[in-house]
């Protein structure tokens, strides 16, 4: 009762335009008044707790790194080298940023951290490229959705302590289904690319190759910094974004001077601001799926699809469907850690190989964060084109069906997920 | 006046990312070249990110700038319009209501809380929630205030891209495909 | 067969874990949540969440004093509450997992739960969270010097961190979802876990290297609002309080006999066990952070006798 109310009075306020994270913490505050008897308190407490993360640390870090390699001219000689490389090709930096997104999304764990970070060093190139702004955010987020499967990937890590799964496992099982999507996605970027006359430069010679290399040798050194701090253990991921905004900040300032001091105030209130927003609506999100978790929704839920139907599939589809509209409102890690604990026995009645399922799970949580018109990842990637997330709907469609029906192969064939795995554990 | 707050509340987020940075990156370095740790950075850092949230929420507030969902609007009269304006500004005011009381609860309910490392008082941090429910109630009201008078709230959603070099750059480049 | 319990009207208990399920604190609250409803007639719904469902500790025990929570279990963060408490995360000062049963079931189990009385909690008994070992990626941990510049991954606490700092390790702070990949890639030469703890979060597959040390044995509070408490009958506070002590006994037989699989589990995956050659050296290296924790802390000294003297 009290849960069918909240998720109305959501979905009233957030179409008369009230703001979604006073939608989502307005709709958690009648959730309460008429639920099982817990105090308002938890709303202020659980939007406190909600920013209270050592992983989204890694948001406005990220976000920061970015302004200043974009003001900092770092951004756009970077787009110079790709433009260089693969502008000959259609839509050849849309790739690139699938590329890109594969390596970076889920190793914060926050898949609203990795699209703010990657969002806000790449839409602006894509733009300058000549993406539409709503097709630059959707090429991002439908690859932000995707690099969640590639590791390393925190929300795989908690799968695995909730699973009893090796996050090895995990982790090699992920790779397969993600170079499907990959491929799914570049080839939608090529077509729609070509249909609109998108890059195709003249092939650039290989002196033009060399000198935009040169050019970009010492934007080139952000990812390696970033990921060579990671890999080599010198950082974890918050830090590395840290090492990203000092390393941004030395070149823009006293290398290409194309910082002023003047304009640092600017851009340090600019990317505090976006980054308090966002995590405001996380934290709202997660006074939402306390309430959800206090009313034992997960476990209604469950004995609701037992009662539908006793086929594995519509289980699978089922399961799998409410967990994406839930890590579209909540985020993903929330979504996995009130479900997932309900879910898993059942897959288990049904003999799905939980690491299959736990991988479509993954997949479910990249798709749902960007899924129109709920997803909170795609309101934050609108937000790095000055575009409000609704303009972004009809450009995100096509990607959100590839997306789906990638997801949809995946259920069905749960060798592509074990394939990998069963090589190397036998 | 309620510009001068917004300018303020600016002015407190910058400074505390600026901090983050400095934090973060000094425990990288000790930690990586001079085997020394700290221990406090983690909890300082995640407790100015706490900060920097409710006080860039409370200065979004007054640049209408918390994302939306607009679509919506197409479809309405301007009268339906200035309905829904003064209907979301209620729920805003409403909830900021709630982090005022509530705020004031859970700061009483940590007053003898301290932290884990630090061991500063949780009360302090958290009545920082309180506060800035208390500033989003004012600027609501001037929102209110406005709307009723005849004038729009902001109908762009993001008013803070750090990455906007054409800062009027929206709607206008969607106007499908080349 | 004990007699029914009858209460004026129905109430939900819900209580609260940051573990998963796998862990035995569940176990714990299970068998708990069994013994209470079957005694009381259906008068009771008693509700257990794990995994962090109601949010992280802090939380938790901010909810039980708010009355949106009714039960938890008590660990580092409810030291923000009884600074005493953080006591048992002294190195090397409670011994075995006998020394701190006997300690938890007597005289330091009594006095916490009247300093925790003070700040609106009541205790009703105490799990065992197990012993705690080093785990390293590439140092063999046998002797004092051993451990010295390793970075040693700890929660946020400051007793912990002076311990580890006082035995001339590194620590360095990190939330519990990054251990796997901090170990894996070196962030941090090691970790301190029990053994459930290292099976469930598989970090055999990243640390090869075990030295069984207890540098900490933690007896954990199960802990409800004293307000809520004392407003309920008499004779369901007096079952709340046996049931609570059998669910105590339950949750450590629990524990122990899990922690003996875990051992065979470790050992089936290449992970290899030593012992430290060298003890009275780390109590000895670890006396200064018990006396200044001591005087630092209201209340602590005399915990910190007790436990000297049990
Ligand atoms: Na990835
Ligand atoms: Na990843």
């Amino acid at each position: 009762m009290a849960i069918a109310v909240m998720v109305v009075a959501f979905a009233i306020m957030l179409i008369l335009t009230t703001p979604v994270a006073f939608a989502i913490a307005g709709a958690a505050t009648l959730g309460l008044m008429i639920g099982d008897t817990a105090p308002l308190l938890v709303v202020p407490q659980r939007i406190f707790a909600g920013a209270d993360s050592f992983v989204l640390l890694a948001i406005p870090l990220f976000i920061l790194a970015g302004a200043l390699m974009e003001t900092g001219g770092i951004s756009a000689r970077l787009v110079d080298l790709a433009r260089a490389l693969v502008g000959h090709i259609r839509g050849g930096l849309g790739m690139a940023v699938v590329v890109a997104e594969a390596f970076f999304s889920g190793i914060s764990g926050s898949t609203v951290a990795d699209v703010s970070a990657i969002g806000s060093l790449m839409i602006p190139s894509l733009k300058r490229m000549g993406f539409k702004p709503d097709r630059a955010v959707a090429i991002v987020s439908a690859s932000s959705a995707m690099g969640i499967l590639i590791p390393p990937c925190l929300v795989m890590v908690v799968i695995a302590q909730i699973a009893g799964l090796s996050v090895g496992a995990l982790f090699l099982a992920g790779f397969v289904p993600a170079a499907v999507l990959a491929l799914a996605l570049m080839l939608l970027i090529y077509f729609q690319a070509r249909r609109d006359g998108i890059g195709g430069d003249k092939r650039a010679t290989w002196r033009e190759k060399g000198r935009a290399f040169v050019a970009a040798l010492v934007p080139l050194m952000m990812p390696i910094i970033v990921f060579g701090a990671i890999l080599s253990g010198m950082a974890d991921p918050t830090e590395a974004a840290v090492l990203a905004v000092a390393y941004a900040f030395v070149i823009g300032v006293f290398v290409y001077k194309e910082i002023r001091w003047s304009q640092l105030p600017k851009i340090f209130i600019d990317s505090a601001v976006t980054s308090g927003v966002v995590i405001f609506m996380v934290g709202a999100a997660s006074s939402f799926s306390w309430i959800l978790a206090f009313e034992q929704v997960p476990a209604q839920l469950a004995h609701l699809m037992l009662d539908i139907s006793s086929s594995p599939m519509v289980f699978f589809i089922l399961s799998i469907a409410i967990l994406t509209v839930l890590a579209a409102v909540l985020e993903g890690l929330p979504a996995i850690i009130i479900c997932l604990p309900i879910f898993l026995p059942i897959a288990a009645q049904f003999h799905i190989d939980p690491l299959h399922y736990s991988i479509v799970v993954v997949a479910a949580t990249g798709l749902g964060l960007f899924l129109p018109p709920i997803g909170i990842g795609l309101y934050i990637a609108s937000s790095f084109a000055n575009l409000t997330a609704e303009q972004t709907f009809k450009a995100m469609m096509p990607y959100t069906i590839v997306l789906a029906l990638g997801m949809v192969i995946l259920m069905i064939f749960p060798w592509l997920t074990l394939v990998i795995p069963r090589l190397v554990f036998g | 006046m309620t510009e001068w707050l917004k300018k303020f509340l600016h002015a407190l987020a910058a400074v505390m990312l600026l901090a983050i940075v400095l934090i973060v990156l000094l425990n990288v370095v000790l930690r990586y070249f001079f085997n020394i740790g700290l221990g406090w950075t983690e909890e300082a850092a995640r407790f100015l990110l706490i900060a920097i949230t409710f006080v860039a929420a409370a200065a979004a507030v007054k640049e209408w700038g918390h994302f939306r969902l607009l679509i919506a609007t197409k479809w309405m009269s301007p009268r339906g319009l200035v309905a829904v304006q003064i209907f979301a500004i209620l729920v805003v005011l409403a909830v900021s209501a709630v982090l005022l009381r509530y705020g004031i609860a859970i700061t009483q309910v940590s007053w003898s809380q301290t932290s884990p490392t630090m061991e500063w008082k949780m009360g302090y941090l958290y009545s920082i929630v309180p506060v800035c429910g208390a500033i989003m109630i004012v600027f609501g009201l001037e929102h209110l205030w406005n709307v009723i008078r005849g004038k729009s709230t902001p109908l762009q959603s993001t008013a803070h891209d750090p990455h906007a070099t054409h800062p009027a750059q929206s709607a206008e480049n969607l106007e499908g495909p080349v | 067969q004990p007699a029914i319990v009858k209460l004026p009207k129905k109430i939900t208990i819900k209580a609260a874990t940051i573990t998963a399920e796998s862990f035995p604190y569940v176990d714990g609250l299970r068998y708990w949540k069994k013994a209470v409803e079957s005694r009381t007639g259906g008068d009771v719904d008693f509700q257990v969440f794990h995994t962090a469902q109601l949010g992280d500790e802090r939380t938790v025990n901010e909810g039980i004093l708010a009355g949106s929570i009714q039960v938890g279990i008590g660990a580092g963060a409810w030291a923000g509450f009884v600074p005493a408490y953080n006591v048992v995360e002294l190195p090397f000062l409670i011994r075995d997992l006998k020394h701190m049963y006997s300690l938890a079931d007597g005289a330091l189990g009594a006095k916490l739960a009247e300093q925790a009385a003070a700040k609106g909690f009541k205790v009703l008994a105490y799990y065992s969270a197990g012993a705690q070992h080093f785990q390293t990626r590439r140092t063999t941990v046998r002797s004092l010097p051993d451990i010295k510049g390793l970075k040693i991954r700890v929660i946020q606490n400051k007793a912990l961190i002076d311990g580890f700092r006082a035995l001339g390790a590194v620590p360095t702070p990190l939330p519990y979802p990054e251990i796997y990949t901090a170990l894996q890639q070196g962030t941090v030469d090691g970790t301190a876990n029990d053994l459930l703890t290292v099976t469930s979060a598989r970090l055999y597959e990243v640390v090869k290297l075990f030295t069984w040390s207890s540098y900490v044995v933690e007896p954990r509070p199960v802990i409800m609002s004293k307000a809520y408490f004392d407003a309920l009958p008499a004779d369901f506070q007096k079952l709340l309080s046996e049931t609570a002590q059998e669910a105590a006994v339950h949750e450590r037989k629990v524990f122990e006999e899990r922690a003996a699989g875990a051992l065979d589990e470790a050992k089936k995956n290449g992970m290899q066990f030593f012992e430290l050659t060298d003890r009275p050296k780390w109590v000895e290296a670890s006396q200064p952070v018990w006396e200044a924790f001591g005087k630092a802390t209201p209340g602590a000294a005399e915990l910190i006798k007790i436990i000297q003297s049990t």
